[in-house]
């Protein structure tokens, strides 16, 4: 593998200083949120710890997996986050992602230290948050859980994507048009995470209609559900 | 009712289709990338040339990571053992939370009201 291959999230010292530690800050107020409410759900919810960590490894997995793209002839990752913030929460989500952006930074040469606040925002907050509020939207106008799952999937991967364009060209754009840089950035990685975010969309969608037929009242007390008469067969028949 | 089991019998028909549809696709398309010429460079290789250019003009610019393990093949014995160990790990948990089935006792779930009508059922409707 050669230098820059498998750099997919923000490389280590691409972003200026003060930008750096802005990132950085940003991230923190998220981070900590995201710890006290971690405290808090498990005292309320008995496997959230549990649960926490097989989303963490989730995380770390999938947005560590290079997936080849054969129509663009390159390959990326999907995110994790949106799933991971519908089932846990978005402020818990931010600090999964950054304990597993922690470690790719650490040992895969994936990311950096200096840019782990930078990533932290894109794929914990903008694709946590994105994600979990179309969720909560989708399922306000009585969309299926499928069907809800995919759109947050989809659009919470997308969104990480034009986070981290924004990010960059905010920090870079230096004496070039503020747009000029956001879209050559975002235009390069759009061919290739379009489709994968498709692929984020359905696996999201998937994910919750499976524990959903499984055991919906763990999506009951995640309040990914609402308490009422869903839980009822293996078929997920009322878990729509 | 024959209705509802014929869709039923369809739904199945197609699962099992799926079944070797979907893992027969995955090898197809595992094989064409192994044969063909592409190389599948990270999407980043081409952004991240694309931010360099514009981080160089503001004094910025990739460097290195903190602990390099991007050496030989060192970096690949890297993500197949953080692989192994995330894979496992979310595999172990995953079936301790999601495959076993639904228990009324456990901790944390609250128990269904004992109405008379369950009452009634349990007991063979006496």
């Amino acid at each position: 593998m050669e230098k820059g291959e498998d750099v997919m999230h923000i490389a280590e010292g691409l972003l200026p200083a003060p930008y750096a530690i802005a990132y950085s800050v940003g991230a923190a107020i998220f981070v900590g949120a995201g710890a006290k409410s971690l405290a808090r759900k498990s005292r309320e919810i008995p496997m959230m710890k549990q649960l926490t960590g097989v989303m963490t490894a989730g995380v770390f997995l999938v947005s560590l997996l290079p997936i080849p793209v054969p129509i663009t002839g390159t390959c990326s990752h999907p995110g994790g986050t949106p799933l991971a913030a519908i089932l846990l929460g978005p402020w818990v989500n931010a600090l999964v992602s950054m304990v597993a952006l922690l470690f790719q930074a650490l040992f895969f040469a994936h990311g950096g230290l200096t840019t782990l606040g930078a990533n932290t925002l894109t794929m914990g907050v903008f694709g946590g948050f994105v994600g979990w509020l179309l969720f909560k939207g989708m399922r306000m106008l009585k969309m299926s859980l499928f069907w809800s799952g995919l759109v947050a999937g989809l659009i919470g991967d997308i969104s990480i994507y034009l986070g981290t364009s924004a990010q960059l060209a905010l920090a870079i754009h230096g004496n070039h048009p503020l747009s000029e840089v956001f879209l050559a950035i975002f235009g390069a990685f759009l061919p290739t995470q379009a489709p994968l975010a498709v692929l984020e969309g359905l696996f999201t969608g998937i994910a919750l209609k499976y524990i959903a037929d499984h055991r919906p009242d763990i999506l009951i007390q995640l309040r990914v559900l609402g308490e009422g008469p869903q839980p009822k067969t293996e078929s997920g028949e009322g878990a729509k | 009712m024959i209705r509802h089991s014929s869709a039923r019998m369809k739904g199945l028909r197609w699962k099992s289709i799926l079944k070797w549809v979907i893992p027969g696709l995955f090898v197809a398309l595992l094989i064409y990338l192994g044969t063909s010429p592409l190389s599948m460079p990270g999407a980043d290789e081409h952004v991240g040339s694309i931010a360099d250019k514009y981080a160089s003009e503001v004094g910025a610019g990739q460097r290195p990571p903190f602990i390099n393990t991007d050496k030989g093949d060192l970096l690949l014995f890297v993500f197949a053992v953080g692989g192994a160990v995330a894979g496992f790990w979310l595999g172990y948990n995953w079936r301790d939370l999601f495959a076993k089935p639904y228990r009324e006792d456990e901790p944390g779930v609250e128990p269904k009201d004992e109405s008379e009508d369950s009452h009634l059922l349990r007991n063979g409707g006496a």
